[in-house]
């Protein structure tokens, strides 16, 4: 019975180090975040140049992650919508994303800290290929754990742009929000799952002890 | 008996709004609401305005002038305002028991409005409409007054004042507020029309039998 139980958690330990040596879902780091900025606005609408900070009290609004991101978004082309691209095209930290490895897919949590309802999505652009969440409505004060999955392993090395699409949709009725309107959107990277297995094994562990002790 | 009800009818869509010696906001002066300030310490930018631009305003406009600015407050006090004036525009004569204008709301989120009007001399100052800032709702609007007594000769400014109360959720911090002045001739106007021409048509049936 000990030696069934001793190879089960070998069986546990090797998933849980041995995990993260394979390709696994990139997440966007806190320094990774803040240089991110305005990479486009959609074809024909506005969107003035937003603040990036991590500085609630600049933030304006209860900041839900560690990022914030404020801008404004205004339909020009009276199609209802507008959104802009939030991205690290142009900035230093894209060589440093660009030389993480392979990765199976991209996810983020991401919170609406607005009085409106916007919609994002997560996009990654490598190799002459887009890949996209697709759009998520975020209600005000709503949050959500976005991903973005590539299906096979992605080699960061071809990387041009990671990051995510603020969108809002203009259209009575309630015409919430208004055009145009300012969001405050903010992230966080997400926590890896083996860091919440380790923690699961670490208190199991503990029980364990205790009640052998016992 | 009819012709009398009509005359009176005609009389109170074009008189109604002007009650006598008020100075009344019309479309032409509101176009000249062109001087923007925000209060100490906060930020704001006037994105539009002022236009009769329905598709530059984007948007449903209640009034025939718009405002589209941005405020934020940066002072902690939750409040951030923005003055729309005349400014050096001023080319206006004659003594008014006050100063009367229609302001509409066509955001989403509550903004506050008032009136004022400043004058130099003696006895001069800033005068606000009666009860200050006066809170709207999203889509609503309402007629101010400044009830002082005044002269364009003494006049520096007059205007409105657009103000966010930020801490409450709405508006956001910072937001984007949409304001429309003097009111659509609308649709007191089509419906006097309208009854005429009905009026017309009865006539003329009648006559035919």
């Amino acid at each position: 019975m000990r030696r069934v139980k001793d190879r089960l958690l070998s069986v546990c330990m090797v998933a849980l180090f041995a995990g993260p040596a394979f390709a696994d879902p990139f997440t966007l780091y806190k320094s990774a975040a803040l240089q991110l900025q305005q990479v486009s606005v959609s074809p024909g609408d506005v969107g003035l140049p937003f603040w990036v900070t991590d500085d609630p009290v600049a933030y304006g609004v209860p900041m839900q992650g560690v990022v914030g991101y404020v801008g404004l978004l205004w339909d020009r082309n009276a199609d209802s919508y507008a959104a802009t691209r939030i991205g690290a095209a142009g900035t230093a930290v894209l060589s440093d994303i660009q030389a993480a490895g392979s990765y199976t897919g991209f996810f983020l949590w991401v919170a609406n800290d607005d009085d409106d309802p916007w919609n994002v999505q997560l996009y990654v652009e490598a190799g002459g290929l887009s890949y996209v969440s697709g759009f998520t409505s975020l209600m005000a004060g709503a949050n959500s754990v976005l991903s973005v999955d590539f299906g096979t392993a992605l080699d960061f090395t071809g990387l041009t742009d990671i990051g995510l699409d603020v969108q809002g949709h203009f259209a009575p009725p309630g015409d919430h929000p208004s055009n145009p309107d300012i969001f405050h959107v903010s992230v966080s990277p997400v926590v890896p799952a083996p860091g919440a297995l380790a923690l699961t094994m670490l208190g199991m562990g503990l029980v364990a002890g205790r009640r052998g002790r016992r | 008996m009819k012709r009398v009800l009509l005359s009176i009818l005609a009389a109170g869509v074009f008189v109604g709004q002007a009650s006598a010696g008020m100075y009344v906001l019309d479309s032409t002066t509101a176009m000249q609401f062109d001087t923007w300030a925000v209060s100490a310490g906060d930020s704001g930018v006037m994105l539009v305005g002022p236009t009769t631009s329905v598709s530059e305003y984007t948007g449903t406009m209640q009034g025939d002038v718009g405002w589209i600015g941005l405020l934020m407050d940066q002072t902690s006090d939750n409040l951030a305002a923005m003055t729309i004036s005349a400014g050096g525009n001023l080319g206006y004569s004659g003594s008014h028991d006050g100063f009367r204008a229609f302001l509409a709301n066509d955001d989403d989120d509550p903004w506050s409005v008032r009136l004022f009007v400043t004058t130099s001399g003696p006895g001069g100052g800033t005068f606000y409409s009666d009860g200050g800032f006066q809170p709207l709702a999203g889509h609503t609007n309402t007629w101010l007054t400044v009830s002082t007594p005044f002269s364009f000769s003494a006049v520096t400014d007059f205007g409105f004042e657009v103000q966010g109360v930020f801490g409450l959720g709405h508006p956001s911090n910072p937001d984007v507020f949409k304001i429309s002045a003097v009111p659509v001739p609308g649709a007191a106007l089509l419906g006097v029309l309208g009854l005429l021409a009905a009026g017309a048509r009865l006539r003329q049936s009648a006559a035919k039998r």
